[in-house]
């Protein structure tokens, strides 16, 4: 499959299965159901999978728009996690589980208990847990949940688990890289829907759009949704890269925070209204910069990366671990 | 693009990337021993002699054809060359418009004898070139400008006028002006032509100013009935405003906005180096910084992939521009800030004097080659509001 056919495939059934009436009333596993059978009907699900292992072998930069679109229709069920998932459980030459595969942005022990942090855990069947050299797959029917209630992580939590190592992969990595990229997607939706409302809107006789102090905010809207598919790019051809993943998140976390606040303006009254869509994006958004590390948790380390590092500039440092 | 039409991902050739350890290396030596508050000048540092020398290693007219003494190497190799030399803070200021607009201008828009005098000379760093666009009384509104050349009944034209702000005018040996052949200024953007004029002819005076730091890259040039032959004009009659627009969108997506802070942020690096360790503020700082570069990096090699392609990405050349001098001028507000967070920090002194020169300099890095507000109006403009 070529970019714009994996693109155009995405967006057709995205666009008719994960409507805003669909994200909505995506509360739980049962709600999410028939949403699911429909995505994973797509055979993207093993779209990552090695063709050894019976997927198709692409990569995570070929597999790119269909995170992007799952972003641009504000999808809540962990579709590109479990993309992820299969393809790292199928290499370590374990069973794939049925079902959603969420990833697990932090686990710890608490009285014997293994508790962890679980971005969409309440959709999931089974659960990628970091663990020591990389991830622990856990079933998602052994956990007791304990939601937040707001959506960003589902606390989960494992007496005696135990589960087969899935060596090598960081779940905390491949969530914030899936994150961002989905992040930017929605933020092209969002540009998208608030420049059409700039054109449609007309107050002063004529519409919003023509007024400068609206256009100044639509072109910085341009530029920070082109900024961020620019990361998403850099960090889905260097998936295994902690700095492109940190670049990603970083930037596009930051981005979106503008980009939310300048589609709310723009948007005004009716923007802030349940029936309109819009919010379905700014909570995507919301959620995903509190996901698998704020811009601060991947700057942090990202930083420290650059101490540690016998480069003698910061652009030999960044050219040498993000674009070679 | 009346939507959002993202710029595609493309890298750097690896034959132009393999042009980067010889200049590393050549500038390890040349620049040896220069203070980084000097270095931090970046490209409003000027040094003729250096510019030569990089002219004789055939690290000039990247983008010219071989015949006119180019290299025939393309925006990628001048990409690579030019990230170096910024890094670096060498004082690339004498070529650096000539190199990177008037070269690639006469080229496409010249006639063959105007090439064959000029280009040669430029890749060998021998001649310079500044612009002469902004007048005092024309500023964002480019369109508006008065210095007019006035036909001559024999051919050639006569000039009358001032150019302002006009970077090393002082010494540069031309100037590319774009000025009125034709009309009055209610006709805007019709009867403007671009005439190359030499510097040396009498009827010119050429007054620096000095800028706040107390150098004098800038100038003011007047002319009175300066004498024009034909062959002044470059390109067409009438044409000067798509000309000056095609030369924009050289102008504003390379590294020099992104790079221009540059300086700053390894001084201050390579004193947090130095101490026994980090605190978590400063970690936080210097991630962003990498992360922020990354990013503009990836928008900036898409732009010149779309220079080497052929196309005119103007709006895209400006929200580059745009979010690249924003990064620009958040490095010095913010390195100030993580600085003097610690009352009792003692940094080096030399650090402190590259951050007073930079943070001085930071609010003309979103004026040059187009204000923010004129580059977001052409973004509003691409994506079909105006």
């Amino acid at each position: 499959m070529t970019d714009t056919l994996i693109a155009d495939t995405a967006d057709r059934l995205m666009a008719e299965v994960v409507t805003p009436a669909a994200v909505r009333g995506l509360t739980d596993r049962a709600a999410a159901a028939p949403v699911w059978s429909r995505l994973a009907e797509s055979g993207f699900l093993d779209a990552l999978v090695a063709e050894a292992h019976g997927g198709a072998g692409l990569s995570a930069a070929e597999t790119l728009p269909i995170l992007l679109a799952a972003g641009r229709h504000a999808l809540p069920l962990p579709l590109a996690a479990t993309m992820a998932g299969r393809a790292a459980i199928a290499a370590a030459g374990e069973a794939v589980p049925e079902g959603m595969i969420a990833l697990a942005a932090s686990a710890r022990s608490e009285a014997g208990d293994l508790v962890a942090q679980v971005p969409a855990g309440e959709f999931a069947d089974a659960v990628l847990v970091p663990s020591e050299g990389g991830a622990m797959l856990l079933a998602a029917g052994m956990a007791s949940l304990e939601p937040t209630g707001e959506g960003t992580v589902c606390r989960m939590r494992w007496r005696g688990a135990n589960g087969p190592a899935i060596p090598g992969f960081d779940p905390l990595r491949a969530g914030a890289r899936i994150e961002a990229a989905e992040m930017a997607g929605a933020m092209e939706a969002m540009f998208a829907t608030t420049l059409r409302y700039a054109n449609d809107r007309s107050q002063f006789g004529k519409p919003i759009g023509k007024f400068q102090a609206v256009q100044q905010q639509l072109a910085v809207m341009t530029e920070l949704v082109h900024g961020a598919r620019a990361a998403a790019d850099l960090a889905a051809l260097a998936p295994d890269a902690m700095e492109a993943v940190a670049t990603a998140k970083i930037t596009i976390g930051e981005a979106a925070a503008e980009v939310v606040a300048i589609a709310h303006a723009v948007h005004g009254a009716i923007g802030m209204t349940e029936e309109l869509d819009l919010h379905l994006l700014s909570d995507k958004l919301r959620r995903g910069r509190l996901r698998y590390g704020s811009e601060r948790y991947w700057a942090d380390r990202l930083g420290a990366a650059v101490f540690t590092a016998p480069d003698a500039t910061l652009l030999d440092f960044v050219r040498g671990r993000m674009f070679s | 693009m009346t939507s959002f039409q993202p710029l595609p991902h493309a890298t750097i050739p690896a034959e132009d990337e393999a042009l980067r350890g010889e200049v590393k290396a050549f500038l390890a030596e040349t620049l040896a021993g220069m203070p980084p508050e000097k270095r931090a000048r970046s490209w409003m540092g000027s040094d003729p002699a250096f510019s030569r020398a990089l002219g004789r290693r055939g690290w000039l007219g990247l983008s010219l054809p071989k015949r006119y003494g180019g290299a025939e190497r393309g925006f990628f190799a001048r990409f690579v060359i030019a990230e170096e030399l910024l890094a670096a803070g060498a004082p690339v200021a004498a070529h650096w418009i000539t190199d990177r607009q008037s070269g690639p201008l006469i080229l496409r828009y010249g006639t063959e004898a105007q090439r064959a005098f000029y280009l040669p000379k430029i890749s060998a760093g021998e001649i310079f070139f500044c612009i002469g666009m902004s007048e005092p009384n024309s500023g964002s509104d480019l369109a508006s400008v008065r210095t007019r050349a006035e036909p001559l009944a024999g051919g050639g034209y006569r000039l009358n006028g001032r150019k302002i702000w006009t970077s090393n005018a002082a010494i540069c040996h031309y100037m590319i002006a774009l000025v009125r052949t034709s009309g009055t200024t209610e006709d805007r953007h019709k009867g403007l032509s671009q005439v190359i004029v030499d510097l040396k002819q009498p009827g010119i005076s050429i007054r620096p100013i000095r800028d706040l730091s107390g150098d004098a890259h800038f100038a003011e040039v007047t002319f009175d009935d300066v004498i024009l032959p034909p062959d002044a004009l470059i390109g067409e009659e009438g044409a000067g405003w798509e000309q000056v627009n095609a030369e924009l969108a050289f102008e504003r997506s390379g590294p020099e906005r992104i790079l221009s802070s540059m300086v700053l942020v390894d001084t201050w690096l390579a004193w947090l180096k130095s101490l026994p360790s980090p605190s978590s503020d400063d970690r936080v700082l210097v991630g962003r910084l990498a992360a922020h570069l990354a990013a503009l990096r990836a928008l900036s090699i898409g732009v010149t992939a779309r220079l080497v392609a052929g196309d005119s990405p103007v709006v895209h050349a400006a929200l580059v521009k745009d979010l690249g001098t924003t990064y620009e001028q958040m490095i010095p507000r913010a390195i100030s800030a993580a600085i003097a967070a610690d009352p009792g920090a003692n940094p080096p002194d030399a650090l402190m004097r590259t951050l007073a020169y930079t943070v001085s300099m930071a609010p003309s890095f979103s004026l040059r080659g187009g204000t923010r507000e004129i580059l977001r109006g052409m973004i509003a403009r691409g994506i079909g509001l105006r």
